[in-house]
């Protein structure tokens, strides 16, 4: 798949799993392995991205004796997802067209 | 690999970025080491799979618009400035080894002359027969003896630190030389 399109498809994924519930690294790795692979260094610059364009906010909580970051989705990160499946409606639209050559 | 030794080199790597940035990406792979252990996978299977930190950590960069680090080689003109900057250096390199050598051979010295003259005048007890003054006199020497024995601690730790802060100054002085500690943007 295209680097640039797989790249945004990501940036969609991660928000959805994190829209079932606030999550960290290693499961929202787990939570997207049955759709698509995703390497730890992969996931990290778009964590930051996206909470760099306030998508998603940060919380440390303390589990085992040790600081574990959440992460958690925003209202501006759900209008994206929603902004995402409005887009995907159009190019399926026009992947019609492109399969049939505009016959209905 | 071990985590600590993965986590390192891929802070190294991340040298172009501020450090709070570089820290909390280093957190982000800490946690997963952590996770992972506790999900049975060892320390060392778990570097082999996330591969090569400088790697990992050039992802990072492209997203932040860093340029991965160039090479250590400093441009000219940093060079001649650090070579000029060596020569009060130096000055003071060798007034700091001076004080160094100074500081503790007084001391001795001290200690060394009370001694001498302790004996000096158990000498003359010997030979003189005994004498108020003589005794109170070699009391005297015992004294600074003493005081020289007990300042050459506090005068070594004075030694240690003056040097050490001659290393961190050269330190200082040879970084600048190869530019680092700057940022590279792309």
């Amino acid at each position: 798949m295209d680097t640039q399109l797989k790249k945004g498809l990501l940036d969609v994924c991660v928000l959805s799993v994190l829209r079932e519930q606030p999550s960290y690294g290693y499961k929202i790795i787990a939570d997207m392995a049955p759709y698509t692979a995703i390497s730890e260094s992969t996931l990290y610059p778009i964590l930051k991205r996206l909470e760099g364009a306030g998508l998603v906010t940060v919380h440390s909580r303390e589990y085992n004796g040790r600081l574990r970051k959440y992460y958690a989705v925003t209202d501006a990160g759900l209008a994206r997802i929603d902004d995402f499946l409005e887009d995907m409606r159009e190019v399926e639209r026009i992947c019609a067209l492109i399969r049939d050559g505009g016959k209905q | 690999m071990t985590a600590k030794q993965w986590l390192k080199r891929y802070r190294a790597a991340l040298s172009p970025l501020p450090k709070a940035e570089r820290e909390r990406a280093a957190e982000y792979y800490a946690e997963l080491f952590a996770d992972r252990a506790e999900a049975g996978e060892s320390e060392e299977a778990i570097a082999r799979d996330l591969g090569d930190p400088a790697r990992a950590a050039g992802a990072l960069l492209t997203e932040s618009g860093v340029a991965a680090k160039k090479g250590r080689g400093g441009s000219a003109w940093r060079v001649l400035l650090a070579v000029l900057m060596g020569i009060p250096a130096c000055a003071a390199t060798a007034a700091l080894w001076a004080v160094l050598v100074a500081l503790p051979a007084s001391f001795v010295l001290t200690a060394l002359g009370g001694l001498g003259g302790a004996g000096f005048f158990v000498w003359t007890l010997a030979a003189e027969g005994f004498a108020g003054g003589a005794l109170a006199l070699c009391g005297t020497s015992l004294a600074a003896a003493g005081a020289g024995a007990m300042l050459l601690v506090p005068a070594l730790l004075l030694s240690r630190l003056l040097l050490r802060l001659c290393n961190r100054m050269w330190r200082s002085i040879a970084d600048f030389a190869r530019g680092e500690g700057e940022e590279v943007r792309a």
